[in-house]
């Protein structure tokens, strides 16, 4: 046993000193090569530079503004989102009416990219956060309706004659032997929720301008652009980068290490 | 007094592309307490639709089946069934926590140290004191439906039904728990209705045994088993048992 444990922690360090070693082998050759030509590229700026822009923006809370009012469009509309998502899924569990009419629905609306209907719901809803919002709800909706809907049909029959035959009621049911055993495709559609959201909202902001009075990553991405402060258009993206990769890392991946992999549910 | 559990003229149909399949035609039997049934049938013979009616899983279209004297209505845990498929635990749950569960929805035990006391019995009976807190999806077949009895047995149901439960084992898994399950009965005395195609199996577990016929069901025989435990397969009232038996099993011959 206690040379297995060892092992294995050995290849964990092994694989993180990989990966992490290739991060910087690549950011290394980034700053050699634009350094290159004579003290840095105009379009692509050295890595120190990029960074130097990140900590400066963030100091003086342009950027730092900027990440505060994304994280709340995103907040905003995957928390509704999900809310929306979880009561139609309830709706289409219990009706085979409504089944049928979401059916119909989800094929229509899932892969109606939002930034094409972003015109119409600006016109519907005005400018602003709250167009941002709605968009950022359709682009996550549907995904999760898919998933959920599909890990709950797939609960093997003898999973609910065992809850049965234990002494659930129906409710009962629901929430302590569907809901766990569709977690691993309810985990996957929030996944896919939290990564369409952002591109959504970059997307959205990048076409269409500010959001709102201040705007989020997307607008800032999109200004920086306007006055060719390029580092600075690169440090929109390290921003988003950064915060992409630590719920992905530290929420996400806890969460899936946790549960479905703890479990050996995995899909 | 009644016997424990009666099946008194039970019918069953089910319609299938508007023709009426007659699967269970009039069963009639009956258990007293602690009684080891088995019930032998040729596949596709309505063997698990009969069990499943005993567990309230499918209603009768007739007849009735009377537990103490009183007929069953909902599944409970009065009458808690093994299945054959091995996804039958909740595998987001340790094993410890797979059997402790039903008995805390069921408020069995007084505090949750009790119903942890009596999981580890029953788990120390089926030989899995240390696999406690592993997850279902990191063990074999064989010790998932080890699981399943344990908690099975740990709501200390009146019946306890068995739908082919080591139907998907390997041959030297499935003589290991026939032993266990065997040694188990010896302990608790429980009432088991335990369904196979195994002729050798139905002897070796049942003290009764009952052999279905080809769809629509009757009972064609329904045998004491004169042999004490253990019964041994090469001994001669073994063989001429399952001679009996085999006789007796619709199979079909091509």
């Amino acid at each position: 046993m206690q040379s297995s444990d060892e092992k294995e922690r050995k290849e964990k360090y092994k694989r993180i000193f990989t990966k992490l070693g290739f991060v910087l082998f690549a950011l290394a050759a980034w700053e050699f090569f634009t350094r290159l030509n004579s003290g840095g590229s105009f379009l692509v700026p050295p890595v120190s530079q990029m960074v130097a822009a990140f900590v400066r923006s963030l100091l003086s809370g342009e950027l730092t503004e900027h990440i505060i009012f994304s994280l709340y469009l995103i907040g905003a509309g995957i928390g509704l989102g999900i809310v929306f998502a979880f009561f139609l899924t309830a709706l289409y569990m219990i009706s085979k009416r409504v089944a049928d009419i979401l059916d119909i629905v989800i094929s229509i609306m899932h892969p109606l990219p939002g930034i094409a209907l972003l015109p119409i719901v600006m016109l519907l809803v005005g400018l602003g956060a709250k167009a941002i919002i709605v968009i950022i709800i359709h682009s996550i909706i549907w995904p999760v309706i898919v998933n959920s809907v599909t890990g709950f049909k797939a609960v093997p029959k003898i999973q609910l004659e065992l809850g049965r035959n234990i002494g659930m009621g129906e409710f009962k049911l629901i929430y302590s032997v569907m809901i766990p055993n569709a977690f691993p495709y309810i985990l996957s559609g929030l996944k896919i929720a939290w990564s369409r959201s952002w591109r959504a909202l970059v997307a959205a902001e990048m076409v269409f301008g500010a959001s709102g009075i201040i705007g989020g990553l997307g607008w800032f991405i999109y200004k920086k652009r306007y006055f060719m402060e390029i580092p600075e258009v690169f440090a929109g993206l390290l921003a988003i980068i950064i915060i992409g990769y630590i719920v992905d890392e530290l929420v996400l991946y806890r969460i899936e290490k946790n549960t479905v992999q703890k479990w050996k549910m995995s899909l | 007094m009644p016997a424990h559990l009666i099946v008194d003229n039970v019918y069953k149909n089910f319609m299938l592309d508007e023709k009426e399949i007659v699967v269970l035609d009039g069963l009639d039997f009956s258990l007293e307490c602690g009684d080891f049934l088995t019930i032998l049938g040729p596949s596709g013979c309505g063997k698990s639709t009969l069990i499943r009616c005993i567990c309230s899983f499918e209603s009768v279209n007739r007849g009735n089946i009377l537990l103490d004297g009183q007929p069953i209505g909902k599944p409970g845990i009065d009458r808690i069934m093994v299945f054959q498929d091995f996804n039958q635990l909740f595998a987001w749950k340790s094993v410890l926590d797979n059997v402790v569960y039903p008995l805390k929805l069921n408020h069995i035990g007084k505090n949750h140290e009790d119903r942890v006391r009596i999981a580890e019995k029953y788990l120390d009976m089926v030989h899995l004191r240390d696999f406690l807190n592993a997850f279902p999806n990191q063990l074999s077949g064989g010790m998932r439906q080890r699981v399943a009895i344990a908690r099975a047995l740990a709501m200390e149901p009146k019946v306890l039904l068995m739908d082919e439960p080591f139907g998907a084992l390997d041959a030297q898994t499935r003589t290991i728990l026939q032993k266990e399950l065997l040694q188990i009965w010896g302990k608790t005395g429980s009432t088991i209705i335990f369904i196979t195609h195994n002729i050798q199996e139905a002897i070796i577990l049942g003290n009764k045994i009952i052999v279905l016929s080809q769809l629509p069901a009757r009972i064609k025989l329904l045998e004491e088993n004169p042999m004490g435990i253990p019964r041994m397969p090469e001994t001669p009232p073994f063989v001429k048992l399952w001679k009996k038996l085999y006789a007796n099993l619709d199979v079909k011959r091509f």
